[in-house]
């Protein structure tokens, strides 16, 4: 992950009260065929607040961009089964994305997402690829080569749109790796991972892209598929009264690389938690106003703090570096 | 006919990729059949040695010089590369008439029996009146009449080969008739240890059934009529790549092919008719995959021929293609098209010089085909025989490059360009000494890339390739009393590169074409008997580069002996090792070849 600019980081302290909606895909209707590959020519898939272009050929029935599926097929290799998620389902769900990203492929941002930062996404591989990297196929090689040892991977970078910019800061995520020391670490991504994007700050849209050690003269073999469900977006302040609600702390040093603390002149012991901006909790415990609390093990991006009992409203937003 | 043998004991390149090749009898390759092109060269069995039927023509080119097989193992699929050109710039008719697949553009030279034809041409050349594809050379299979009256072959070695061929000849009066049929099958298990992991073959297995039918009613002394049918059934497995760990793949190959002849021969003119129709079907199957194509090729073709006197001869072709494309594929619609071809030609022969100027035309609808020519002249000096060619001819994008679904271009124009090559042959005593230098420049080459603005592949027009290079041979053959001895060294340099930088696939302007070696180099020596034959010969393929990895070079050494026993009917039995040093290679990358592999047959022959 590439460190994140200044201004973006500036941006993203005004991210206090966001709230926030999560893409499932559950309310798209998806027919008998387990997957909604853009034949009617909608050109795409809305949900929530984000858009999942698709670009169908009618001439050659031939898609690109995303699909929508609830396919449950983790058995069968190849092409023919290009629909289907490794773990045979979405994140604790039926239905998910899948993206044929033979070159760069966009989710844009919608409504009140729109110029504000993803929280995060859940990411597995597909089927096709999944089988192909553990097997390899008539085309692409096995993924550390016959006897384990070869050094590949499968890359997934994320990077972010912002007034139709492309940013140079990117999240890479690994769908494979098999550059570890021990063999026994490597890895094929098959269980839906999540993967947090508020390091990229406000976005319009976001551009993933594939790449693999597997290249020849005519490009990437390893198939350029991966699926995606639940994509969290923070839409802006709900309202103004519930921002209004709020009592903010003050949280200081922001952004830290290693603890915080906050501003009061309350020192009565108290419990906080931490949360990233899914809502998971990352950390939490007891503390007063002038204790300090070690972060340095999370990992980059944006947290909310936040007590609970007497100040359960009491929030700050903070950035760890 | 005068022959000029440039090679006796032909070296065997590429020789233990097949499981059934085992050091075949030596090819003879002589030049210029009178009624040839002066650029071909006329492919011949040695009779004295093993003709097993189930020999496959990518297996005896593979032996040739300056040709390179491209084959996926045993059995399984091989495409010609002559000079630098690719496996679908290379024409292969069978009596005239192409054989090649018209929407893949290839034909597949491990179904195409050797054996089953008598009188086979080759040329390297890029001369028109080739057929439409000819711009890599071309081959030609002639359907005539064996000497012999009846042959039972049979043949069995490691992996499970097993290879059964039987051939009648009948003729009775006017009627002649003749009947060749195969049966090959291998498991190709074999074991391989390309990067020390020993692991065994698996999926490979291969069946195939082949029949050819010849018949010829003479009408009169100058009138002929026959019927040539030839019936294929093929279903092989599919192996797994070295970077895949199983595979279910297969595939079926089903043809039935049949010509109508007749021949009129007169005092000063002869005029040949042909009409026939291939009927071909293809069944590729893959996990959650399955590829069916089928196509009817009909053709109707006459050659007129006048001698105009001792010297000049003219002749004019003229041939109507249909090409049907049947609607059994979801990539490929229901298609027909129509082509006519016509071919004017002037031979010229006097004394020690004979020349040949050729034009071509063309026509189909929405291809604009330019006019494609050729001039070639030979001298003989003493010992000393010079010839030289100027071509200019084109490729017809194939079915699929225009019209597969997605990515079929139907703009795609014809490949097109000029090759030159000067040849000389050298015979003094015992030695042949024999190179050509080629030169070749075609234009509008067509390659499937990565499409840049849509999500698949697609054919187009995108390169300019330069092939040249330089082809020789060392031929000695010596008669000692009873014995024979026959050996030959011979080595090609080929150069073939991209005029323009391409960004996929991934080509540096100059830099030499995937699947091209630059160097290859055979030799072998021979000892002949009445009834023995010992022979050795070795091979060296140069570094290529695949698609994704370097090809690394090889060389491969094959023994071969066999021995002739008269028990009232003549009977051959032979001994082959093939890869005697069980070298492990590779020709397409991570499709391995067998190591050592041991193959014993005979044959009765019946004359």
């Amino acid at each position: 992950m590439k460190k994140c600019t200044w201004i973006v980081i500036m941006s993203c302290l005004t991210l206090f009260g966001f709230s926030q909606t999560t893409s499932t895909f559950e309310e798209l209707i998806i027919p008998d065929a387990g997957f909604l590959n853009g034949s009617d020519g909608s050109g795409g898939f809305e949900n929530g607040n984000v858009f999942l272009p698709n670009q169908y050929d009618q001439t050659y029935a031939f898609w690109s961009g995303w699909s929508i599926s609830n396919s449950t097929d983790t058995m069968t290799p190849g092409f023919g089964n290009q629909y289907s998620s490794i773990s045979g389902a979405g994140n604790d769900s039926e239905n998910y994305a899948v993206a044929f990203a033979g070159s760069e492929t966009i989710i844009e941002l919608r409504g009140e997402a729109q110029g504000n930062p993803v929280q995060g996404l859940y990411v597995n591989n597909s089927t096709y690829a999944y089988l192909s990297m553990r097997d390899g196929d008539a085309f692409a090689k096995k993924f550390g080569g016959i006897d384990g040892t070869d050094p590949d991977y499968f890359l997934l970078t994320i990077k972010k749109y912002s007034n139709g910019v492309l940013s140079q800061d990117s999240i890479d995520f690994f769908l494979a790796d098999y550059r570890f020391a021990e063999a026994s670490s490597d890895y094929i991504i098959e269980e839906w991972t999540y993967v947090d994007l508020t390091s990229l700050g406000s976005a319009d849209s976001l551009a993933f892209s594939l790449s693999s050690t597997d290249v020849g003269q005519f490009g990437m073999n390893t198939p350029a598929y991966f699926c995606v469900d639940d994509i969290t977006t923070a839409d802006g302040p709900s309202s103004l009264e519930q921002i209004n609600e709020i009592e903010e702390i003050e949280l200081y040093p922001n952004p830290t690389f290693d603890y915080i603390s906050y501003k009061s002149d309350d020192f009565q012991t108290q419990d906080y938690e931490i949360l990233d901006m899914t809502g998971r909790i990352v950390k939490s415990g007891k503390l007063s106003g002038d204790e300090f609390v070690d972060i340095a093990s999370l990992n980059k991006g944006q947290y909310l703090f936040q007590f609970k009992g007497l100040r359960n409203n009491a929030k700050g937003l903070f950035i760890k570096l | 006919m005068k022959y000029l043998f440039l090679f006796i004991g032909i070296p065997h390149l590429l020789m233990a990729q097949f499981q059934d090749s085992l050091n075949l009898d030596p090819v003879l390759i002589s030049a210029n059949r009178n009624d040839e092109l002066l650029s071909e060269e006329y492919i011949e069995k040695d009779k004295k040695t093993v003709q097993f039927l189930s020999y496959n023509l990518g297996e005896i080119l593979a032996q040739n010089k300056g040709i390179y097989i491209k084959t996926y193992g045993p059995s399984h699929s091989s495409t010609p590369s002559i000079r630098g050109a690719s496996g679908n710039q290379t024409e292969v008719l069978w009596n005239g008439l192409p054989i090649v697949s018209p929407t893949l553009g290839l034909q597949d030279l491990s179904l195409t029996p050797f054996n089953f034809f008598k009188a086979s041409t080759l040329s390297k050349s890029s001369v028109s009146g080739n057929g439409n594809q000819a711009i890599g050379g071309s081959i030609d299979l002639r359907s005539e009449f064996e000497d012999y009256k009846a042959s039972v072959d049979l043949a069995m070695g490691q992996y499970g080969v097993l290879d059964v061929g039987a051939a009648f000849n009948l003729k009775k009066n006017k009627i002649q008739g003749q009947t060749k049929i195969i049966a090959s099958k291998a498991t190709n298990d074999f074991s391989y240890d390309p990067d020390g992991l020993n692991r065994q073959q698996t999926n490979a297995a291969t069946n195939q059934i082949q029949v050819l039918q010849n018949l010829k009613y003479r009408l009169s002394s100058k009138m002929s009529l026959g019927i040539d049918y030839w019936f294929l059934t093929a279903d092989r497995k599919i192996p797994p790549t070295l970077a895949q760990t199983s595979s279910e793949a297969k595939q079926e190959d089903l043809s039935h092919r049949i010509i109508l002849q007749s021949r009129f021969t007169g005092k000063k003119i002869t005029l040949n008719t042909s009409l026939g129709y291939f009927l071909d079907e293809q069944l590729f199957q893959d996990v959650n995959l399955i590829s069916n194509i089928k196509t009817g090729n009909g053709y109707f073709r006459a050659i007129y021929t006048h001698d105009i006197n001792n010297e000049l001869q003219f002749n004019y072709s003229s041939r109507v293609q249909s090409i049907q494309v049947f609607p059994v594929n979801e990539a490929l619609d229901g298609y027909q098209e129509w082509r006519q071809l016509n071919d004017v030609a002037l031979r010229y022969k006097k004394k020690n010089f004979s020349g040949r100027l050729g034009i071509k035309k063309e026509f189909l609808k929405n291809q604009k085909i330019p006019l494609a020519s050729s001039l070639q002249v030979e001298k003989q000096i003493s010992k000393l025989k010079l010839k030289y060619l100027l071509a200019y001819n084109y490729r017809i994008p194939s079915i699929n490059d225009r019209f597969w679904k997605p990515g079929g271009n139907p703009d795609l124009v014809p490949e097109q360009g000029w090759s030159q090559e000067l040849m000389m042959h050298l015979n003094f005593h015992d030695f042949i000494f024999s190179v050509t230098g080629f030169n070749r420049k075609i234009d509008q080459w067509i390659l499937w890339s990565p499409s840049s603005d849509k999500p698949w592949w697609e054919a187009n027009n995108i390169s300019k390739v330069w092939s040249r290079g330089l082809e020789t041979s060392l031929d000695f053959t010596k008669k000692l009393n009873k014995i024979a001895l026959v050996s030959t060294i011979a080595y090609q340099h080929i150069r073939s590169t991209s005029e323009f930088d391409l960004e996929l696939p991934r080509i540096a302007k100059g830099e030499q074409l995937i699947y091209t070696p630059a160097h290859q180099a055979q030799g072998s020596i021979s000892i002949n008997t009445k009834s023995q034959t010992i022979r050795y010969s070795h091979s060296f393929m140069g570094k290529s580069t695949g698609i994704n990895e370097e090809i690394k070079a090889y060389q491969l050494g094959n023994l071969f002996m066999s021995h002739e026993q008269d028990f009232g009917i003549p009977v051959t039995i032979f001994f082959n090792i093939n890869n005697l040093f069980n070298h492990q290679y590779v020709i397409i990358e991570r499709r391995p070849m067998p190591g050592r592999l041991v193959k014993i047959g005979l044959q009765l022959k019946l004359n």
